[in-house]
């Protein structure tokens, strides 16, 4: 089933005349998991609110299922959501909160009673139906939520950064968790994030938005690996950004300075000479070296280590290059590198593979 | 530190004797009051008894009772069908408006609603405003009767207490999280739903406060009655201050003010015990 669920067409939202979604064409396939991931202000929740009904397009269509939805109310469209701040009904207990959708259905006790049950069953709450909101805790409000959501079976669930209030152990959890919930149900997940590492782990593509603009969608790999622009690849984890010239160029190669240094990389976009482009190095492509370990240091940067992060699995070092620039570079621990000694002043030398990093044109 | 405990001490000292002269010794000696009786010289005799309580009994009183009860449950319900709209629309008014709108409700506590109910005479009478007015437009040629009917008193007791409802209400309504509604309609919720499942509910406290406000000073506004009702309709404040002034029977105007107090009480008591119960899911606040 590889229909499109949801379909964007030339999607735009104005607040007085202030755009917050610049013709938006998305299309959400059946049964993915997708996430939104941006910025705050990138317009992702009105998107989201677009398609749960709850503000309609000023320009374009939205289609669920191949029929136009555009100005249908929320109470009319398939699709629930797990809001941010939960939006548990304090008055209600646990029960009759997941119920509530039901119940406005006029569904038959029987069936509500078993599809609650159900949902609990889900979400392994099904020990505190009798509870108010106010006597759980944060994780239990959020996976009250979710039943609430699912128990209605819709064709897509939004998720408004449903974790952004968990503390990180149980965000992490609550992640592999909905990954599963996903895949249980077979639904369409759209969730909405700012948070990069949450996108990328839980989602089957994401969609990067800045500014009210898609800026690229893709799978989590493409994204990070591929990024589209500098801002995506700024906004998708760290990344080093060097800015280049290119002196020659033919069809297969250019020869750029990088950092005062002469490379020869491979012609990617047709590239050509005199252009201003810029190579990206994620920090986890950049080795160090100590200076007793290297032999030929040729192409290899000489720096200095400014500042040493120990992270447990990694150690992230703040590096200045001759130059003056300032990278960021990520260390494993491996059966080459088990110690991974770094101290603030030592001179090491900095070496990337050339093929892995990323060559953009400018934009501006 | 010490200057602070002292301050307290002055000024919760302050308000317990405020409370003790104002309060607690007139209750006591009404409820003295209440156990004497009518004295022919002197206003009254001391010969303790529960008569006055038993004469309570009569039929007469517990039909006014009851009709008191009638008049003042039909204009607080009407507060309410009044005010709820009203205080949904204020709280949901931009910030800038609400100030300048919850001025207007309060302005007419300024001046005296004794002032303010000869106003609605003025209005409602024979020769009135809105008897002038629709005869000027023509929807009728003869002055119709609208003062000295119940209907009147009616309309001056909801005129006079509106406020009091509007301004509970207004509190309420204003703390709810309006996302919640969203949820509600997120979850197939139709007007009317949204309106019995997620508003009523969460205002509940806002609703009964309102009620209570308005309920018991309508059971006892006994001017409102003697000017627009002409004295037709009686409500037990008017039967109180015929007891004090009329009938110069203070005893048992003393023993019906108890009654009444005693019956405040305990509406009172179950609107406390009620918000006791509940306080959590009131005030309760999710990120």
């Amino acid at each position: 089933m590889n229909t499109n669920i949801i379909e964007l067409k030339g999607v735009s939202k104005y607040y007085q005349d202030h755009p917050v979604l610049q013709d938006i064409q998305l299309d959400v396939k059946n049964s993915e998991f997708l996430s939104i991931l941006g910025p705050s202000g990138c317009g992702k929740t009105t998107l989201l609110r677009l398609i749960s009904g709850f503000e309609t397009p000023s320009n374009g269509s939205i289609l669920m299922n191949g029929k136009d939805v555009s100005n249908l109310p929320p109470h009319l469209r398939h699709v629930n959501t797990v809001f941010q701040s939960y939006a548990l009904f304090p008055h209600l207990n646990v029960f009759d909160n997941v119920a509530f959708g039901l119940r406005c259905k006029h569904l038959p006790k029987e069936e509500i009673q078993h599809r609650v049950t159900e949902a609990l069953r889900m979400v392994k709450l099904t020990h505190l139906v009798t509870r108010k909101p106010h006597q759980l805790s944060g994780g239990q409000q959020q996976r009250i939520a979710i039943a609430r959501a699912v128990v209605n079976q819709p064709m897509v669930l939004l998720l408004d950064e449903p974790l952004s209030s968990l503390d990180y152990r149980l965000r992490k959890t609550m992640q592999m968790e909905l990954k599963q919930l996903q895949a249980q149900l077979g639904i369409t997940f759209i969730l909405v994030t700012h948070d990069q590492e949450e996108a990328l782990s839980t989602a089957d593509r994401v969609v990067v938005m800045n500014h009210g603009l898609i800026e690229q969608v893709g799978t989590p790999r493409e994204v990070y690996e591929e990024p589209r622009n500098l801002h995506v690849a700024q906004f998708v984890g760290e990344v080093n950004i060097f800015k280049t010239t290119v002196h020659r160029a033919d069809s297969e190669f250019i020869e750029v300075e990088i950092e005062e240094k002469q490379f020869k990389l491979k012609n990617t976009k047709n590239f050509t000479a005199n252009q201003t482009l810029y190579t990206l190095l994620r920090p986890e492509d950049l080795e160090v070296w100590g200076l007793t370990e290297v032999q030929d240091p040729k192409n290899m940067y000489s720096a200095l280590v400014q500042q040493v992060i120990y992270k447990g699995s990694t150690v992230d070092l703040i590096l200045k290059l001759k130059t003056g620039t300032q990278i960021l570079t990520t260390q494993f621990f491996n059966e080459d590198d088990e110690k991974l000694d770094f101290r603030p002043g030592e001179s090491v030398w900095v070496y990337w593979h050339t093929g892995w990093e990323v060559i953009l044109a400018d934009e501006a | 530190m010490k200057h602070n405990t002292r301050f307290r001490t002055f000024s919760t000292t302050l308000v317990w004797m405020w409370l003790g002269i104002f309060v607690l010794i007139p209750s006591f000696l009404l409820f003295a009051t209440s156990l004497l009786v009518q004295g022919d010289s002197e206003l009254v005799r001391l010969q303790p008894t529960l008569h006055n309580y038993f004469r309570l009994l009569d039929l007469n009183y517990l039909r006014v009772f009851l009709r008191s009860g009638l008049l003042a449950g039909t204009c607080t319900l009407g507060c309410l069908i009044l005010g709820y709209p009203f205080s949904y629309l204020l709280a949901r008014m931009p910030d800038r408006y609400k100030g300048f709108l919850l001025l207007l409700v309060i302005i007419p506590f300024w001046t005296s609603s004794l002032i303010r109910s000869y106003a609605i005479v003025m209005i409602l009478k024979t020769h009135g405003i809105l008897n002038s007015f629709l005869i000027w437009v023509g929807m009728i040629k003869v002055p119709m009767q609208f003062l000295y009917t119940q209907s009147a008193t009616l309309i001056g007791l909801i005129y006079t207490l509106l406020p009091l409802m509007i301004l509970p209400l207004y509190a309420s309504i204003e703390k709810l999280d309006f996302r919640l509604i969203d949820a509600a309609r997120d979850l197939g919720a139709r007007k009317y739903q949204i309106f019995f499942r997620v508003l009523l509910p969460l205002t509940l406290p806002g609703i009964l406060a309102g009620c209570i406000l308005v309920l018991l000073p309508a059971m006892t506004l006994f001017y409102i009655p003697d000017l627009l009702g002409g004295a037709k309709t009686i409500l037990i404040g008017n039967i109180i201050q015929n007891q004090f002034l009329g009938a110069r029977d203070w005893p048992m105007g003393a023993t019906i003010s108890v009654a009444l107090t005693l019956l405040m009480g305990m509406v009172l008591f179950v609107y406390w015990r009620f918000y006791h119960q509940h306080r959590h899911e009131y005030a309760y606040e999710q990120n």
